[in-house]
C-alpha cells in the first residue's frame, strides 16, 4: 500500500508533532473547559434534582437555589391544603459563617429541613444518621469541604454563627456552584442561628404530589392561590438555576469564548504547518499534477493528513482529560465531559482539521505543474 | 515486454499545429513560441535542442498538456488538446504522456519501487500497479534498489527510477527534459543508452530536451529552436 499522503506526513516527523500537538492543546482546552463548566453547571443543580420534590414553591422570580429569598412560611399550610399534595415542608437554604480550628473563618452553605428523610436529603449520607439532626445543635457536613475546612470527623465540634455544633456525620457530593461547602442541620437550629430574620420565614417550599395526581393541575391551583411566588418543576428550577449562571454572569460566555479560542488556536497550529508542509513539497505536488494527478487527489492527501493529525491529536488529548478527573475531584472540582461532548469534540476536530487543509489546498489549486520543469 | 499503449494507426504521436505561445512580464508581452509545428511519429526519437530561452521548455510543456498555447492546435495519440479543461488535459497527460524530469522530481517519502506504483495509481491502475511498476523497475535495471529511498540512490539512479515511472503504465509519448542534466557524462550516457533502448523496445515516441549533444546519438532527427521559432 502506497499512501503518499502519510509517507510525507513521517517523512518530517518534527512537524507532523508540532501539528499534532496544536491538535493535542486545542481539544486538551475544549474538553477541559467543557468538562469543568458542565461539572460546575451540574453542581447549581444538583440538590434540585436529588431532592424528591416534584413541585417547588419559590419566591417570585427566585433566580437560583443558592440565592434564596425570604417569604412567609404560612405558605406551607396553603400548600398542604392544595389537593394533589401529598406532603409539603419548609426549605431554608442560607448561607453562615463557620469557624475553624485554626481560628480562621469561611462561608457554609446550609440546608435546613423539619425532616430531611422525607425529600431523600442529604442524598450520599456517608456517616451518621439524618435523623440525629433533629435532636439539636447538630450538622452534617460534605466531605468536599475538606480542601477548605481542612480534615474533620464525626464527633467533633464546629462554631455557626457562633454557635457550637457537634459534626454528627458526613456526605458526599452535595455541592454548590458557589463552591461554598454544603451542611445540613435542622430548620428550627438554623431560625435560632438566623432570628429574627428567618423566624416566620421560609425559602422554599417543597412539594410532593399524592399518587395519582395530575401535576400540572396542582401546579395550577398552587399559583391560583400564591399570586407572590413561583411553582416549577423539579426540572424547570433547575433548568432556571443553570441558566442563571450561564446567562447572568458572563460564565457561558466565557466558556464559550474560551472553547472557541481553544478551536481556533488547534485551526491556526494545523493550518500554519500543514502550509509550511505544502510550501516544502510544492515540486512533489506539482508533480502529482504533471504525471495527470487531479486536485482532488491533492486535496485527498492534504484531506488524509489533516484528518490523521486530528485522530491522532484528539486521542492524546483524551488522556490528559481523563487524568485530570481524580486530581481536579481532590480539589472538590468536577469535570464531566458526556459522551455527546466527546463526540462532538471529535467530529469538530475533524471538520476544523480538514476545513485548515483546505488553505494549503488553496495554494496547491492554483499552482503550475510547469514548475516541474524548473530546476 | 509490453508495447506502448494500444493506439489505433496514428501517423503522429504527438502533432503540433502553427503553435504560439504568449507571457504577459509586466507590461510587456513575450512571445516564448511563434507559430512551432511539430510532429513525432510513433517510435521517433527526438532531440529539440536550443540555447536557453529560446522556448524549449514551454515547448515541452505545450506537447505534454501542462500549458496550454495561445494558439495553434496540439494533438496527442489523436486526442486534441484544444479548449480542453485542465481535468481533461490531466486526463490527456494520464493517459498518453510520460515525463522524465531535469530534477527527478521524485517522491522523497517514496521507494524507487513506491514511486513507480504511486505513478501508476495516478494514472488510475489499481490491481495490478505493483507487478506492473516492478516490470518497469527491473526494465531499468534497478531491482536491487527497487527498497531504496531516492536520498539513498545515485544521481543516475535516480534519474532510472523517473524514467522507470515514466514508461510504466506504456503511454505512447515521453517526454524528457535535459534528463542528462545533473548526470556526469559516463552516466549520462548509460541513462541515454537505456533509455534508447527502451523506446526501441517498447515503441514509445520520445522528445527529448537538451543542451547536451551527445542526446544526438539517440535521436532519429534533431529539431533546434529559436527565438520561439523551430528550425529542423
Amino acid at each position: 500500500m502506497v499512501d503518499l499522503a502519510i509517507r510525507m506526513l513521517l517523512h518530517d516527523k518534527l512537524r507532523f508533532a508540532i501539528t499534532v500537538a496544536g491538535v493535542i492543546f486545542a481539544v486538551a482546552l475544549v474538553l477541559v473547559q467543557s468538562g469543568l463548566f458542565l461539572g460546575a453547571m451540574n453542581n447549581a443543580s444538583i440538590a434540585i434534582e436529588n431532592i424528591d420534590a416534584e413541585l417547588w414553591v419559590t419566591s417570585r422570580h427566585a433566580t437560583n437555589v443558592d440565592f434564596a429569598q425570604v417569604f412567609p412560611d404560612g405558605v406551607v399550610n396553603r400548600v398542604r391544603a392544595t389537593p394533589g399534595v401529598a406532603r409539603a415542608d419548609n426549605l431554608l437554604v442560607s448561607f453562615a459563617t463557620i469557624a475553624l480550628p485554626t481560628g480562621a473563618q469561611e462561608m457554609v452553605e446550609v440546608y435546613a429541613m423539619e425532616d430531611f428523610r422525607e425529600w431523600g436529603l442529604p442524598w450520599h449520607v456517608v456517616e451518621g444518621n439524618v435523623a440525629d439532626l433533629r435532636r439539636g445543635p447538630y450538622i452534617m457536613l460534605d466531605e468536599s469541604s475538606r480542601t477548605r475546612f481542612g480534615d474533620f470527623a464525626v464527633g467533633e465540634f464546629r462554631e455557626l454563627m457562633g454557635r457550637r455544633m457537634e459534626v454528627v456525620g458526613r456526605t458526599r457530593e452535595a455541592f454548590s456552584f458557589t463552591t461554598t461547602p454544603i451542611a445540613f442541620m435542622s430548620l428550627p437550629v438554623l431560625r435560632a442561628l438566623w432570628s429574627p430574620q428567618l423566624d416566620r420565614g421560609t425559602h422554599y417550599v417543597l412539594v410532593k404530589l399524592a399518587p395519582g395526581a395530575d401535576v400540572e393541575r396542582v401546579r395550577a391551583e398552587l399559583r391560583r392561590k400564591l399570586p407572590y411566588n413561583d411553582v416549577l418543576t423539579r426540572a424547570e428550577w433547575a433548568e432556571r438555576s443553570r441558566d442563571y449562571w450561564i446567562t447572568k454572569t458572563g460564565l457561558g460566555l466565557n466558556m464559550y469564548i474560551t472553547v472557541l479560542l481553544g478551536a481556533l488556536v488547534g485551526v491556526v497550529i494545523v493550518a500554519q504547518t500543514l502550509y509550511g508542509s505544502t510550501m516544502e513539497h510544492l515540486r512533489e505536488f506539482g508533480t502529482v499534477k504533471a504525471i495527470g494527478g487531479s486536485n482532488s487527489d491533492i486535496y485527498i492527501i492534504l484531506a488524509k493528513q489533516a484528518a490523521i493529525a486530528a485522530v491522532i491529536g484528539f486521542v492524546v488529548a483524551e488522556l490528559p482529560t481523563w487524568a485530570l478527573q481524580p486530581a481536579l475531584a481532590r480539589m472538590g472540582l468536577q469535570l464531566i465531559v458526556p459522551m455527546h461532548i466527546h463526540v462532538a469534540t471529535f467530529v469538530g476536530t475533524v471538520v476544523l482539521c480538514l476545513l485548515a487543509a483546505s488553505i494549503p489546498f488553496r495554494k496547491i489549486s492554483q499552482i503550475d505543474p510547469a514548475l516541474v520543469f524548473r530546476s | 515486454m509490453s508495447a506502448a499503449y494500444a493506439l489505433p494507426a496514428l501517423t503522429h504521436t504527438v502533432l503540433a499545429e502553427d503553435v504560439t505561445k504568449r507571457y504577459h512580464d509586466g507590461r510587456h508581452v513575450v512571445e516564448a513560441l511563434r507559430g512551432v509545428t511539430l510532429a513525432i511519429a510513433p517510435g521517433e526519437v527526438v532531440a529539440l535542442e536550443g540555447p536557453s530561452g529560446s522556448g524549449k521548455t514551454t515547448l515541452l510543456s505545450i506537447l505534454g498538456c501542462i500549458l496550454s498555447p495561445t494558439s495553434g492546435r496540439v494533438t496527442v495519440a489523436g486526442v486534441s488538446a484544444e479548449r480542453a479543461s485542465s481535468a481533461e488535459l490531466a486526463a490527456i497527460r494520464r493517459r498518453y504522456i510520460g515525463f522524465v524530469f531535469q530534477q527527478f522530481n521524485l517522491f522523497p517519502s517514496l521507494t524507487a519501487l513506491e514511486n513507480v506504483i504511486y505513478a501508476l495509481k495516478v494514472k488510475g491502475v489499481r490491481r495490478d500497479a505493483r507487478r506492473q511498476a516492478e516490470a518497469a523497475i527491473e526494465a531499468v535495471s534497478l531491482s536491487d534498489r527497487r527498497d531504496f529511498l531516492p536520498r539513498d540512490l545515485s544521481g543516475g539512479q535516480k534519474q532510472r527510477v523517473a524514467i522507470a515511472r515514466a514508461i510504466a503504465g506504456n503511454p505512447p509519448l515521453l517526454l524528457a527534459d535535459e534528463p542528462t542534466a545533473n548526470l556526469d557524462s559516463d552516466t549520462a550516457g548509460r541513462v541515454l543508452s537505456l533509455l534508447h533502448g527502451l523506446v526501441r523496445e517498447r515503441g514509445h515516441s520520445l522528445l527529448v530536451v537538451t543542451h547536451d549533444r551527445s542526446v544526438r546519438s539517440i535521436a532519429d532527427r534533431v529539431a533546434t529552436i529559436r527565438d520561439g521559432r523551430l528550425a529542423t
